[in-house]
């Protein structure tokens, strides 16, 4: 069934909820991985995705196809996953709020859903010190292999802006991780 | 998750550019997640929907009679505690004719409060002329009680009177309003119900 069909199907009521159903198991896997690869810790992700699909159901009435579905969800997606991460940057400053003194690599440590090795806790370390926008842009075309084209819909900006973005982001990472790592690199 | 993008040659080419750990590093599978955590999603995601965004048919047509039916309720259940001496409670002109309360229960109610408060100016002239009948003293007493002292004195004890009898005393039929039959009733009821010395106490 093709997008359009499917999005024909979602405005009307008797089929609403099998359209958004079958919206979720396309998208679900691909969506879920990039929020992932943004927070890390599959709570969050699973929260952010929640929270991207309620939200998608609100405003897919509004949805007029002007972007592909992907880019729409995509776009949901990547916005949560950044307030989210700000709202976490947040509570680390605010003095009123209980902060998580732990740092990334015990709480993967701790993680059921993690199983890597120092090499991979590093390069998690290394992604959650990049600034916002070139945590988006580094997951998303390191870890999701995006078109630069694609992240500069999602992220509504240039694609001249979002390689100087990754390449800053690269050099951060692979400094980050050199740094730290026990073994030549 | 590996994905028809992974093979773009553009991508492959950029991460053959980086150092070779970055190189590797797309590759590792590090992260886990719940058995069957896709499965269960989308009917997770519906549920949450359906009780975020929907609300039961005709919710806020019938939300004003609800809270004030809850309102009211909680009046008449406060009443008890109201304190004697307490002369504020006074019912605004026509705030009952107003008043939607859709349940056969709360309506008897509601027509005995008006009934009671509607009453107050006229019974305590017989309640006075009743009890004494043959001194004149003690009904001049009792004749100047105010509306609020009968209302209030009723409120205070409804709680310990049958509540058949009380209901007895509210009118059937609209408007629910005072007559000379609700005033015999309420003058006979408290004859039978009130205890006559408490009743001047409190008064």
């Amino acid at each position: 069934m093709s997008e359009q069909q499917l999005l024909q199907q979602f405005r009307q009521q008797e089929t609403k909820e099998v359209a958004f159903t079958n919206i979720m198991r396309i998208h679900q896997q691909r969506l879920y991985w990039h929020i992932r690869k943004m927070v890390t810790f599959h709570e969050d992700a699973d929260d952010i995705l929640q929270q991207t699909f309620i939200k998608a159901w609100k405003g897919l009435h509004d949805f007029r196809g002007e972007a592909k579905l992907s880019t729409w969800l995509y776009r949901i997606a990547t916005n949560e996953a950044l307030a989210h991460i700000r709202q976490a940057k947040r509570k680390m400053t605010d003095a009123t709020v209980p902060a998580d003194t732990h740092t990334i690599a015990e709480r993967l440590a701790a993680d059921p859903y993690f199983d890597g090795e120092e090499v991979d806790i590093l390069l998690q370390e290394a992604v959650h010190t990049l600034p916002d926008k070139q945590r988006a842009v580094f997951t998303m075309r390191y870890f999701d292999a995006l078109k630069y084209e694609d992240i500069a819909a999602i992220l509504d900006t240039s694609v001249g802006g979002l390689k100087a973005n990754y390449h800053h982001a690269v050099k951060k990472v692979a400094d980050y991780v050199k740094a730290r790592l026990n073994q030549p690199f | 998750m590996k994905t028809a993008l992974h093979s773009d040659k553009n991508w492959q080419q950029e991460i053959a550019s980086l150092p070779p750990l970055l190189q590797t590093l797309t590759d590792r599978q590090p992260w886990l997640m719940p058995d069957g955590y896709f499965d269960t999603f989308p009917q997770q995601i519906l549920q949450r929907t359906n009780t975020t965004q929907q609300v039961p048919q005709d919710y806020f047509e019938t939300l004003p009679d609800r809270v004030m039916e809850r309102i009211y309720l909680n009046a008449t259940h406060d009443k008890a505690i109201i304190p004697a001496s307490d002369q504020s409670i006074t019912e605004t002109d026509g705030y009952f004719d107003q008043l939607s309360i859709p349940t056969n229960s709360a309506n008897g109610i509601r027509r005995l409060w008006k009934t009671i408060a509607a009453a107050a100016a006229v019974v305590s002239a017989v309640i006075a002329y009743t009890l004494w009948p043959a001194e004149p003293a003690a009904p001049a007493t009792l004749s100047h009680l105010s509306d609020q002292e009968i209302t209030q004195y009723m409120l205070r004890y409804m709680d310990e009177w049958p509540t058949e009898a009380l209901l007895e005393l509210s009118p059937e039929t609209p408007p629910f309003v005072f007559d000379t039959t609700a005033t015999d009733l309420l003058e006979n009821f408290l004859l039978e119900h009130a205890d006559i010395n408490e009743l001047q106490n409190f008064l």
